[in-house]
């Protein structure tokens, strides 16, 4: 599009001659062409994913208004028309990973309404399908990117399945699901999808995206909103929910190695809910008692947050929340490649307290991930 | 410190309780099987008469899924915000930090005697 994208300058990191790494947790590859994607699915339903349009999906029915990728920069053919940002893994590589100094990026895919499709068996072969295709065209070619496992998690049968078939795969990284959900993601029948992250200590990743599609309860607690406005806004409260529904159902004390990232839901609506919750267990443990903590501890102790979109218009305000969520700890840095329609990812985080950056870029998701960011796949 | 007479201790059957005033403060007393606890009358929340509140059991801390009732007659539920405290200990359930004053009760003859 003919913009120059800044090339952010690699900062010390607090003083250590450490290499500052920037790790990017999220870059949704885009998928162009599903008869691609196709010979990656299993046989059975390999042929439906290979229809022109690709497989049935069924979705929300809002569409972004303004510009959906911002100044992410596009591929254009031999005839100025231009391409999706995110489709070519080169591409990416070339005008995004290496002009922007990003070292890793965890690809987060372009299926985030997956877990409400009505089709468990369809749902489970497109992810499966997607996994494969992530790791042979993107993971395996190219050092900088890392998959996500994706999963169906309607059918947590099939889902523990993909989990335990790619879960010690170097080039995986995470569990990914869609947090539009057909129930609370506490409720037990998820714990074994759980239990599969645990045992291949890989961090469950969560991504809105699908709310108010196919099975999903409509986007907001009161129905369904009217808007891609209002739809976008409100999708906080499902985190919300979600993470009183894990917190009160135990999953923590089930697994207390899990660790749950939630992605593109801001923070500061996150105080309120820690508040809240633990002003309510003083009177209210006994319904729940297993809930052996504040629940607040639970909730520092096992939930992330990323950066795009982050509430950055008010710095005060940002470093306040920053502390009260531990956001030193618990902040990553997500460039949410190449859907840039509110701004690009390095400029919302230049309000950052000092001393933050280095951490939100890099030193947290090292942590986190581990060794695995840095393997060989 | 001093020592104050309270009740006559026959006046407090097992699993009650009995309201007093003494130096200038008032007092839950309690009768837990033939052991007797001392409580000031303020909860630390926000200063309800706690001794007031419901004498019952709770769910015990458990595993996922399990309810494991207990301490019928032990635990004490503020009247005005359900907290939970341990009558035996006067601390809430929720973090032994935040608890009700208690004071000694010796048995002397026929009374209770609390020394505040």
């Amino acid at each position: 599009m003919g913009i120059t994208i800044p090339v952010p300058v690699a900062e010390a990191s607090q003083g250590s001659s450490t290499t500052l790494q920037t790790i990017d947790a999220d870059l949704h590859h885009h998928i162009a062409n599903w008869q691609e994607v196709a010979p990656y699915a299993p046989e059975g339903l390999r042929q439906r994913l290979a229809r022109p349009g690709g497989p049935p999906l069924a979705r929300h029915g809002f569409k972004m208004i303004g510009p959906r990728f911002g100044d992410a920069p596009r591929p254009s053919d031999a005839n100025g028309k231009l391409g999706h940002p995110a489709a070519d893994p080169a591409w990416v590589k070339a005008e995004y990973i290496d002009k922007r100094g990003v070292d890793i990026a965890i690809l987060t895919g372009p299926v985030l309404s997956l877990g409400v499709q009505p089709n468990y068996d369809m749902a489970a072969t497109i992810a499966t399908a997607i996994n494969n295709w992530t790791l042979a065209t993107w993971v395996r070619p190219f050092s900088c990117f890392k998959g996500s496992i994706l999963v169906a998690h309607q059918d947590p049968a099939q889902a523990v399945a993909e989990i335990d078939r790619l879960g010690d795969d170097p080039g995986m990284v995470q569990v990914l699901m869609g947090s539009a959900s057909e129930a609370p993601l506490g409720r037990r029948q998820f714990h074994p999808i759980y239990a599969a992250c645990v045992r291949h200590d890989l961090p469950l990743a969560l991504h809105i995206g699908g709310e108010g599609a196919g099975m999903s309860p409509p986007a907001t607690a009161v129905g369904h909103p009217t808007t891609y406005f209002e739809w976008y806004g409100s999708l906080p409260q499902v985190y919300m929910a979600h993470i009183m529904s894990m917190v009160t159902e135990g999953v923590f004390e089930k697994f207390p190695t899990l660790k749950v990232i939630l992605y593109e839901g801001g923070l500061f609506w996150l105080p309120h809910i820690m508040w809240r919750f633990d002003k309510n267990w003083k009177a209210q443990r006994s319904e729940t008692p297993w809930v052996k903590e504040r629940p607040s501890s639970y909730i520092l102790r096992h939930f992330y947050h990323t950066t795009y979109p982050l509430e950055v218009s008010h710095s005060d305000e940002l470093a306040e929340i920053l502390d009260i969520v531990e956001g030193q700890r618990t902040l990553l840095f997500s460039g949410n490649y190449p859907n840039w329609e509110l701004g690009d990812p390095f400029e919302m985080i230049t309000g950052l307290p000092a001393g933050l950056r280095s951490r939100v870029l890099g030193e947290n998701a090292m942590a986190l991930y581990g060794e695995r960011l840095f393997g060989s796949h | 410190m001093s020592r104050h007479v309270v009740a006559r201790w026959e006046d407090i059957p097992a699993g009650g309780r009995k309201i007093v005033r003494v130096a200038g403060r008032e007092l839950g007393l309690f009768n837990i099987e033939g052991t007797f606890y001392a409580l000031k009358n303020v909860c630390p929340h926000q200063g309800s008469r706690v001794c007031l509140g419901r004498i019952v059991g709770t769910a015990l801390p458990s595993n996922v899924y399990e309810y494991t009732y207990g301490r019928e007659g032990q635990i004490l539920r503020c009247p005005w915000h359900e907290w939970e405290y341990d009558i035996t200990t006067g601390e809430s359930l929720f973090d032994p930090n935040v608890k009700i004053v208690s004071y000694p009760v010796e048995i002397v003859g026929d009374e209770l005697v609390v020394t505040i």
